[in-house]
């Protein structure tokens, strides 16, 4: 059996993971690609968005027993009454997992029945965001505190948007070759390109205005293990951002010349920028309950 | 250019300001940390470093023979969210106690810790 204090990140990941796929893939749905495309691309990746919701109330779920255990330092505490009744009535990480049942129940509905693309973003929007309501975001009073959250939600959504609309990507790339959405999917392209730099700009913005909020300093002190996790994940998303200019800058004005190969390479680029923002995850699910200091 | 100087300099401080820390440090405590007190103390006050959850935090008292002394519910100052006061039920006679104390802050991490202080000469 795992530990607790193992499992907990663990839970943290599945949760982070679910809620940007959902938010990102109904994103590009709504927003980026037009109706008809949207609909194609909705209808293929049904199954992604309605596990990914699945798993987002599934870690919900887990999450309240798993914190009471790593309260209780053993996993008889996850289902101890007083615990999990003291951490759900008296702590405000009880009041906030309360709206992250809720918004996940209500997201699960919005996917098993017919909702809109929007109703879908807005929902997933929002139980991305509800992360900033507990975790590092709170450890401040006043407007510093208020101003520290409202930051840390806008990265989630900043972040989660860049991230998860990039699982919709290789749909919309497949799509160019087929005549009936070429069009379609050329313009989608354009507004996922304007809208990735707002998207890379400001998760990158509130990374460092959160980073300054919690540290209070620049993370340079190694032997702190939070200060170097965070420095492996800003390196990842160095990685990442420029394997997007690659993409965007090298990659895409290819496909005048040679539209075959530059598909081809837009492609892997956005799998290889999946594969270090899934990194990206899981550095975040392990540091972000560590001590900074 | 004054009003940029100005705005800078107080995001600096509201950012910089380096008081605030995740996860709940012990910052002080009365008896204090190997310390010696006279007389034995009627609770054990413990300053941390971040707001408590009051219902998920605590501290338990123990004697050198490993034997604990009962204390009653801890609470909160109520001028002081950071301040956690645990009152001492039972009797202490001269000798060497053990505080192990934990500690669930607001923004959801728990800490733990002990330390040891004597009563008597």
């Amino acid at each position: 059996m795992i530990a607790p204090h193992v499992a907990l990140p663990l839970a943290r990941l599945c949760f982070d993971t679910a809620a940007i796929a959902a938010y990102g893939i109904s994103g590009f749905i709504a927003w980026v690609a037009p109706k008809r495309l949207g609909q194609a691309i909705a209808a293929s990746s049904n199954f992604l968005i309605v596990a990914a919701g699945s798993l987002a109330l599934l870690s919900t779920f887990a999450w309240l027993p798993i914190e009471a255990a790593v309260i209780g330092d053993s996993w008889q505490s996850a289902l101890d009454r007083s615990t999990l009744s003291a951490l759900l009535c008296d702590t405000a990480m009880g009041k906030a997992w309360l709206v992250r049942l809720a918004l996940s129940l209500l997201l699960a509905a919005a996917l098993l029945w017919r909702s809109t693309p929007i109703a879908r973003l807005a929902l997933s929007g929002l139980l991305l965001a509800s992360l900033a309501l507990t975790g590092h975001a709170n450890m401040d009073e006043g407007a510093r505190g208020v101003l520290h959250i409202l930051n840390d939600a806008l990265h989630l959504l900043a972040a989660g948007a860049w991230l998860g609309s990039l699982l919709a990507l290789p749909g919309c790339l497949a799509r160019l070759r087929d005549p009936a959405f070429c069009t379609e999917a050329k313009t989608a392209l354009r507004r996922f390109s304007s809208a990735g730099h707002l998207a890379v700009a400001l998760a990158i913005a509130t990374g460092i205005v959160n980073t300054v909020l919690v540290l209070g300093r620049w993370p340079t002190d190694f032997t702190s293990t939070y200060q170097m996790l965070l420095v492996a994940k800003i390196a990842l998303v160095a990685g990442m951002t420029g394997l997007a200019l690659v993409n965007r800058y090298i990659f895409v004005p290819r496909m005048v010349t040679e539209p075959d190969r530059a598909i081809i390479q837009i492609r892997n680029g956005t799998y290889a920028e999946l594969a270090l923002g899934a990194g990206v995850l899981a550095l975040v699910a392990f540091f972000g309950i560590l001590d900074p200091a | 250019m004054k009003t940029t100087t100005c705005t800078l300099a107080l995001l600096s401080c509201l950012l910089f300001d380096g008081s605030a820390w995740a996860h709940a440090h012990l910052r002080a405590e009365a008896p204090a940390a190997d310390g010696t007190v006279g007389t034995a103390p009627a609770a054990l006050s413990l300053t941390f470093s971040e707001g408590l959850e009051i219902k998920l935090s605590g501290a338990t008292l123990k004697g050198s023979d490993g034997k604990a002394v009962s204390t009653g519910a801890p609470s909160l100052s109520p001028s002081d969210d950071k301040l956690m006061m645990v009152p001492i039920t039972g009797q202490l006679g001269a000798g060497i106690y053990t505080v192990q104390w934990h500690a669930l802050a607001k923004d959801g991490h728990t800490t733990h810790g002990t330390y040891q202080f004597t009563v008597g000469h």
